[in-house]
């Protein structure tokens, strides 16, 4: 299954600055790992993969900004799933948010 | 406590606080906008002060500044212009009794706000503290302005930062008509600065040369890098609050004043030392009549401020 | 160009500025290690060091009192009130001694001082959300700017830290969250210079701070509809920009003001009024909070503050009274 990584749009109105991948493409995800960085006006957020999964697409790299609802990345429960077409991914993988 | 000071200087202490008393009479003859605030019974803080301080030490008083302009220097004739409005003053007639100021000489300024110098006082001694000038800045505040949390703020924040500010309360006993003891709870004035750590003396202000010796003490320790100071200096206000304010106070206590007249006293202490005599004092007194002379002279023909030239300096 | 941060914008702006100017200090509380209440002061104490970066007490008194006076002795304060409500406590020495000083010395003493706050409404309710502008205005001698943009921020900031006299620079809550493109070079923004932020030929709005940015969302409902609104941010709210503002008017006809703060003797009633009487025949509205606190709940926050729907309906009664009192004419 395909899964999307999204900026949570309980953050309001807000701009982000992606700062780091802590995973890349094509690693293997557990449950528990952290996955990226980024940075609010106010603080630093690491999110961490509620599930297991394979991390397959990078969106955005380092430095660019996002709006909450924009999606960061995608993920797949197996190495060789076939990646959809944009937009046809429904659901968002569960993660949690570090706010620091 | 006396400040051994030399018979020139002395009679020189004397002359000053004649010319202040003087010009405040020649200013009662003169047309008052607004009312202004006379320092008779304060003069010995006045000259006392500034005896003290150098030029380059900034001096920021209370809006009752006439004495205290005169006693830094600020020229008779200039501060008679400005007090009643006109051009020629050092303000160019805009700032008046409330607001003179002459920063060549060190004078920024009277206040009309009460206790409203304090902070700025701070800001200017934060100022000399940070460009290392070594000027002590001297901030004279009423009894008034001492019920005023400006004074809490300013102490607080000279203590922490140890600003080279000396702040002398001028305790002339009233605030307009409410004495000291009704509008201050603390038992004395002094007690004020206590909790910061700010050493404070309280002295008779309505003796010159007791002024001088604790300015020396202060100015000299906060030269030194010492931090902060306060001293009240406690005199009499001999007449109401303003030109502008009934004297309610009962007879009895105004004919007790005349003990407490620096002027006086110190006339006295000059003829017991045998500085003074009927002849020198008399000298002294032409020689103060003829620069009061020339400052009505000075203000009557100095021109009237100009409009568009004060809107350009907004 | 580069995206910051609009308190990156600030930092950026005041460490270029205490870089060029070693008479620029700041005084504030929790500026020091702890990086400014929006972290807007990050980094400058490492740099700068505790004399030039200092932390005050809870003390808005004496911290303008202070910065009035270092400016009349030499240096260049910057002081930060954490909340704009919170000037009230600061205006004696602001508005009776710094905002006078030049004129009442004949201009031997200046107060080249700069107050930085932050005003609006952002849940933080009636004593730390309110938009205090046209108070300021209405004292001669202030300069008053409010920037809705990171790039603004920063040319603003740099202006103020050059102005000869006391200037208020007041930001919003709600502009701390975004991001915005901040010219890599220096660009100051100078004083009296707004900015039109969209063309349009059927009414000018003219706003400032935060409100710019709701304006502008207004003026996209409008477009729908086929109003074409012409959006100004004043970004100077004293002096103001007469001469742009003149011009839009002049070519539309229309103007409605928007702020957030009251409408009564507001920044937008003062620029209305003067327009009108430079323009015969101008239409105005105005739109401002409604007369009540701000509240921190968010219902009454939201019905107290213009947005963009209520903009553009005063958009559209403006039009639509300007029409019919033509009809009115003409019949």
């Amino acid at each position: 299954m395909i899964r999307k990584l999204i900026i949570p749009v309980e953050l309001g109105d807000v701009e982000v600055r992606l700062l780091d991948w802590l995973k890349s493409e094509g690693d293997a995800v557990a449950a528990g790992d952290a996955l990226l960085e980024f940075e609010t006006d106010k603080a630093i957020v690491v999110v961490t993969a509620s599930g297991d999964g394979v991390l397959r697409r990078v969106l955005f790299g380092s430095g660019d900004w996002m709006k909450p609802g924009d999606v960061v990345a995608l993920l797949s429960s197996t190495a060789d799933e076939a990646l959809p077409a944009e937009g046809e991914v429904g659901d968002v993988l569960q993660v949690t948010f570090d706010v620091t | 406590m006396e400040q051994a000071c030399s018979h020139a200087e002395g009679l020189r202490r004397l002359e000053s606080m004649l010319l202040l008393r003087a010009f405040e009479a020649a200013l009662l003859r003169q047309p008052k906008p607004g009312f202004q605030l006379l320092s008779r019974g304060e003069e010995a803080v006045a000259v006392g002060i500034c005896t003290v301080l150098e030029r380059s030490d900034p001096l920021l008083c209370s809006g009752r500044s006439i004495a205290m302009a005169l006693a830094r220097g600020v020229p008779s004739g200039g501060l008679l212009a400005e007090l009643i409005g006109k051009d020629g003053g050092p303000n160019k007639g805009r700032a008046g009794r409330a607001h003179v100021s002459m920063p060549s000489i060190g004078l920024y300024g009277a206040h009309g706000v009460v206790a409203g110098n304090l902070s700025v006082a701070a800001g200017v001694a934060l100022a000399q503290q940070q460009l290392h000038t070594g000027a002590v800045t001297c901030c004279v505040f009423g009894d008034g302005a001492c019920g005023a949390g400006a004074l809490h703020e300013t102490l607080n924040i000279a203590a922490l930062w140890q600003l080279p500010l000396l702040l002398v309360c001028d305790n002339n006993g009233y605030a307009v008509s409410t004495a000291v003891r009704q509008g201050i709870a603390v038992e004395q004035l002094t007690d004020l600065a206590a909790p910061f750590g700010v050493p404070a003396v309280a002295i008779d202000g309505t003796d010159v040369d007791d002024v001088v010796t604790a300015m020396h003490e202060a100015v000299t320790a906060i030269r030194a890098g010492s931090g902060p100071r306060f001293i009240e200096m406690r005199c009499t206000r001999m007449g109401p609050h303003s030109t502008a304010t009934r004297e309610e106070r009962p007879s009895a206590e105004l004919e007790r004043f005349r003990d407490t007249d620096p002027i006086m006293r110190y006339e006295q202490r000059l003829r017991a030392l045998g500085w003074l005599d009927d002849a020198k004092l008399a000298e002294l007194q032409a020689a103060v009549a003829t620069a009061i002379t020339a400052a009505e002279q000075y203000a009557a023909d100095a021109p009237w401020p100009d409009g568009d030239e004060a809107l350009r300096d907004v | 160009m580069s995206r910051l941060f609009f308190r990156e914008a600030i930092a950026r702006a005041i460490s270029e500025e205490m870089q060029r100017d070693p008479t620029i200090i700041l005084m504030g509380q929790d500026i020091a290690e702890h990086g400014g209440s929006y972290a807007e002061t990050r980094g400058l104490f490492e740099r700068f060091g505790a004399a030039r970066v200092r932390n005050t007490p809870v003390a808005e008194a004496v911290t303008v009192g202070l910065a009035a006076g270092a400016a009349a002795a030499g240096l260049r304060p910057l002081a930060f009130i954490t909340y704009v409500d919170f000037l009230m406590i600061g205006l004696d020495p602001l508005v009776n001694y710094a905002a006078k000083l030049k004129f009442k010395s004949a201009a031997q003493l200046t107060a080249p001082m700069v107050v930085k706050a932050t005003a609006g409404a952002k849940g933080q309710g009636p004593t730390h959300a309110q938009s205090l502008d046209s108070w300021l205005m209405n004292v001669p001698g202030i300069t008053v700017l409010a920037p809705s943009t990171s790039g603004d921020a920063y040319g603003l900031l740099k202006t103020a830290l050059r102005a000869p006299g006391p200037v208020v620079y007041i930001d919003h809550k709600r502009l701390f969250p975004l991001g915005g493109e901040v010219p890599d070079g220096e660009t100051l923004v100078p004083v009296a210079s707004a900015a039109i932020r969209r063309e349009g030929r059927h009414l000018t709005i003219v706003a400032h701070s935060y409100m710019s940015l709701v304006t502008i969302e207004a003026a996209k409902l409008l477009a729908k509809e086929g109003i074409e609104a012409e959006v100004i941010d004043l970004r100077s709210v004293w002096p103001v920009d007469w001469d742009t503002l003149e011009a839009s008017v002049r070519r539309t006809g229309h103007l409605l003001t928007v702020e957030e703060g009251q409408e009564v003797c507001g920044v937008g009633t003062e620029i209305a009024f003067v327009l009108q009487e430079r323009l015969d025949g101008l239409r105005v509205a105005r739109l401002g909070a409604r007369r009540m606190p701000v509240s921190a709940s968010p219902v009454l926050e939201s019905y107290a503050l213009p947005d963009a729907e209520r903009v553009a309906a005063s958009a559209r009664r403006l039009l639509q009274r300007a029409r019919q009192d033509d009809v009115a004419v003409t019949t």
